[in-house]
Parts: structure tokens; C-alpha cells; sequence
């Protein structure tokens, strides 16, 4: 029987070498999205945005403040509502504290839902009106939290931060987001 | 019986096209790969500075937070290398912060020299010297800036700038607000992983 030892020919490595080289760009194409999405969770619940958060969430908690309408918010139609100090007595040592804090922390938004977000992340989905497409984002990334709150928190607060780094020249902004339960 | 061999092998013009197809693909992923091995080290740089800034934060925080800030005041350290935030705790406990921040020479000659080191009074054989502590006055604990790079500068005597400096200390008590934000800057990484820490002072 008389053997096949002819090998490669030179086109047929051609196309080989393409083929594989198609196969690398697919893998890259996929990956590269998935290195972007990981960058952008590295401003998702940083340290400082965590303490940022802590003191919001002590704001909420204070007996001074006034819950009310945000809770009516929150069982309504609306199902979340957007923190504010004025809901400290007016002239107030809170109020001034909040304020002060508010700016120092450079909070951009507060958010108070219940303890379980999975009605706000379909609210926040289905109508994003009022929220940034990075808050959006953030949501879109939090779980539901369905397991209850080992410490009864009924409520959570989400926070946006608009922070600044850069010299005058060079200003960078960015925003980063982090959530904490509210007892309440 | 006689088996007949295939000795044809490969001619001089495959060869020649094999090669120049090695070479071109080897060239066009040179900069792919300069590039993948850089972000490498950028995100190895970030990931020390995070856990540096993280590991600081938290332990200042901690205290603040569950102890609750009395007073501040801060002060200059001796020779003016630094500053020296002294905070007392709801407890009557202190704690102690204070940052160095000694500026060394990073010129490489006399022209640079004059404009960067004589003009602000930098001796042009002095090492960068950066570093925060953080703790009670006796049981200060002292956290080393990571070494994210440096030059060793053999000029004027041999001393050693890094790349990863703590560059701007703005410290504020207004409105019964603390704040301290430690700014620490690198080429690559900018200054967002800067020592940011607020806190109320004596809130309820």
C-alpha cells in the first residue's frame, strides 16, 4: 500500500493559523467586557464608602429623626424613598450634624428600601427615571437580599458618593455605591 | 524490500514564508503582551495600596465609630517632617495619627535641582520619607507606605525617591465635623486610593 507522506501544504497551515487566531479573538471579545465589569465593582461597597454608609444609616436610626414620610413612601406605590436631613427638626444639632456630613462624606444620593430589594431592583429596572446609570448598575448587581436580617433590620439604605481625586488641573470623578441595613 | 523515503523536505521559499508569518505574528502580540504584563503590574500596585489604605482605615474607623470622637487638634511634628492629629475618645482614651512626609530630591541634574530641590529648600542628597502611624501615644503603631516602585538616584549622593508619595495632608474640625484626608499619588495609579476619614465630633 503505498503511503501518504506529502505533509502540510503551506495553505492549509494558512488557514489553520487563521482559524485558531479566530478562535483567540472570540475568547478575547468575551473576556475583555468581563475585566471591565470587574474594574467597575471595585467602587461597589469600597471601605470609606462603607463608613460613609454606617453614618447615613446611624442618621436614619437617630429617634430624632422623622421616619414617617419616608415610610409611607416605602409601603406606598413608590416602594423606596430618597433620604434627606430635613427631616430633622428644623435648627437642630442633628440636623446641622447631618448636613455637615452629608458634604464632608461628598453623598451624592440616599436611598431607603425595605430590607429585602428584590420589588426595588424590579421597581429601579422597570422605571430608572431619578437614578444614575451607574446606581442602576449597582442595583443590578446586589443580590435580593431574601435571607432575614440576622440583627431584624427591616430596612436598607443605599448610598451614592460623587467623590473627587486629582489636582485642579487634573480633576477625577467618579461615583461609588455601597448598602447597609437599617434598624428602624 | 526496498521502502522509498520522501527526502523532498521543505524548499527555501517555505522556508522564507513560514518565518516571515512567525515574525509577524510575534510582532503583533509584543505590544498585546508589553501591555497585558503592565496591567499586571498596575493591578498588583492597586491591590497593595487598596489593602494598605483598607487595613488603615479600619482601624481608625473602628474607634471612631464605635467609640465616638470628644475632641481634635492637631499639631506640627518637630522639624516640621509631618503632622501630628491628636484625638481624644468619648472614653478619655487618645489616639494618636501622625503622617510623615519628608520630600527627597528627585532631580538628576543641576538644572532640575534648582527648580525642584534648592527652591523649596530640599537638601539634593535626601531620600523620600513617607509613613503614617496610628494608636494610643504609647503603643503607636507605625504603617509603612508599600513600596509601589522607586528610583535609586545616584546624583549628589545615592538616595532613593518612590513612586508612591504622600503628597497632600488637609485636615479640618469646622462645623464639628473631623476630616483628615491623606493624599498618596502614584504615576500610574493617580490619587484615588487616598487615607479618607470623616467623622462627627461628639455626636450623640
Amino acid at each position: 500500500m503505498k503511503k501518504n507522506n506529502k505533509g502540510f501544504v503551506l495553505v492549509e497551515t494558512l488557514v489553520v493559523t487563521v482559524f485558531v487566531m479566530a478562535i483567540f479573538s472570540v475568547i478575547y471579545l468575551n473576556f475583555y467586557p468581563l475585566a471591565g465589569e470587574y474594574e467597575r465593582r471595585e467602587f461597589y461597597d469600597d471601605v470609606d464608602s462603607k463608613y460613609g454608609a454606617y453614618w447615613m444609616k446611624r442618621f436614619i436610626q437617630s429617634s430624632n429623626y422623622n421616619f414617617q414620610p419616608l415610610l409611607d413612601d416605602i409601603n406606598g406605590s413608590q416602594g423606596y424613598a430618597f433620604f434627606t436631613c430635613d427631616l430633622f427638626p428644623e435648627d437642630s444639632e442633628d440636623r446641622q450634624f447631618c448636613n455637615e456630613m452629608w458634604e464632608r462624606l461628598e453623598v451624592e444620593t440616599v436611598v431607603v428600601t425595605k430590607y429585602k430589594i428584590d420589588s426595588f431592583k424590579q421597581k429601579v429596572e422597570d422605571n430608572p427615571v431619578g437614578f444614575s446609570d451607574d446606581f442602576v448598575a449597582y442595583v443590578e448587581y446586589l443580590p435580593e437580599f431574601i435571607v432575614a436580617s440576622l440583627n431584624e433590620a427591616k430596612y436598607r439604605v443605599l448610598v451614592e458618593f460623587q467623590r473627587t481625586a486629582g489636582s485642579n488641573e487634573d480633576v477625577d470623578v467618579y461615583y461609588t455605591y455601597s448598602n447597609m441595613e437599617v434598624r428602624k | 524490500m526496498i521502502r522509498k523515503l520522501n527526502n523532498k523536505g521543505m524548499t527555501a521559499i517555505e522556508v522564507l514564508v513560514t518565518f516571515v508569518i512567525v515574525v509577524v505574528i510575534v510582532v503583533s502580540m509584543y505590544d498585546g503582551i508589553m501591555d497585558l504584563k503592565n496591567r499586571e503590574t498596575i493591578a498588583s500596585y492597586k491591590l497593595s495600596l487598596v489593602t494598605y489604605k483598607n487595613l488603615l482605615t479600619k482601624d481608625i474607623q473602628d474607634d471612631l465609630a464605635k467609640i465616638g470622637l470628644a475632641t481634635v487638634r492637631t499639631e506640627s511634628l518637630t522639624g516640621g517632617t509631618g503632622y501630628r492629629v491628636i484625638m481624644v475618645l468619648r472614653d478619655g482614651s487618645q489616639r494618636y495619627l501622625e503622617v510623615t512626609q519628608i520630600f527627597g530630591c528627585a532631580a538628576l541634574d543641576d538644572l532640575e535641582a534648582m527648580d525642584l530641590c534648592d527652591d523649596y529648600g530640599i537638601p539634593r542628597d535626601r531620600s523620600d520619607e513617607f509613613s503614617i502611624s496610628y494608636g494610643p501615644p504609647d503603643d503607636l503603631v507605625e504603617y509603612p507606605l508599600p513600596d509601589l516602585g522607586h528610583e535609586v538616584i545616584d546624583y549628589n549622593g545615592e538616595h532613593t525617591i518612590y513612586s508612591l508619595r504622600i503628597t497632600g495632608v488637609d485636615v479640618s474640625t469646622s462645623n464639628q465635623v473631623f476630616s483628615i484626608k491623606v493624599t498618596m499619588s502614584h504615576p500610574d495609579l493617580g490619587s484615588r486610593y487616598s487615607l479618607n476619614i470623616v467623622s462627627p465630633i461628639n455626636y450623640p
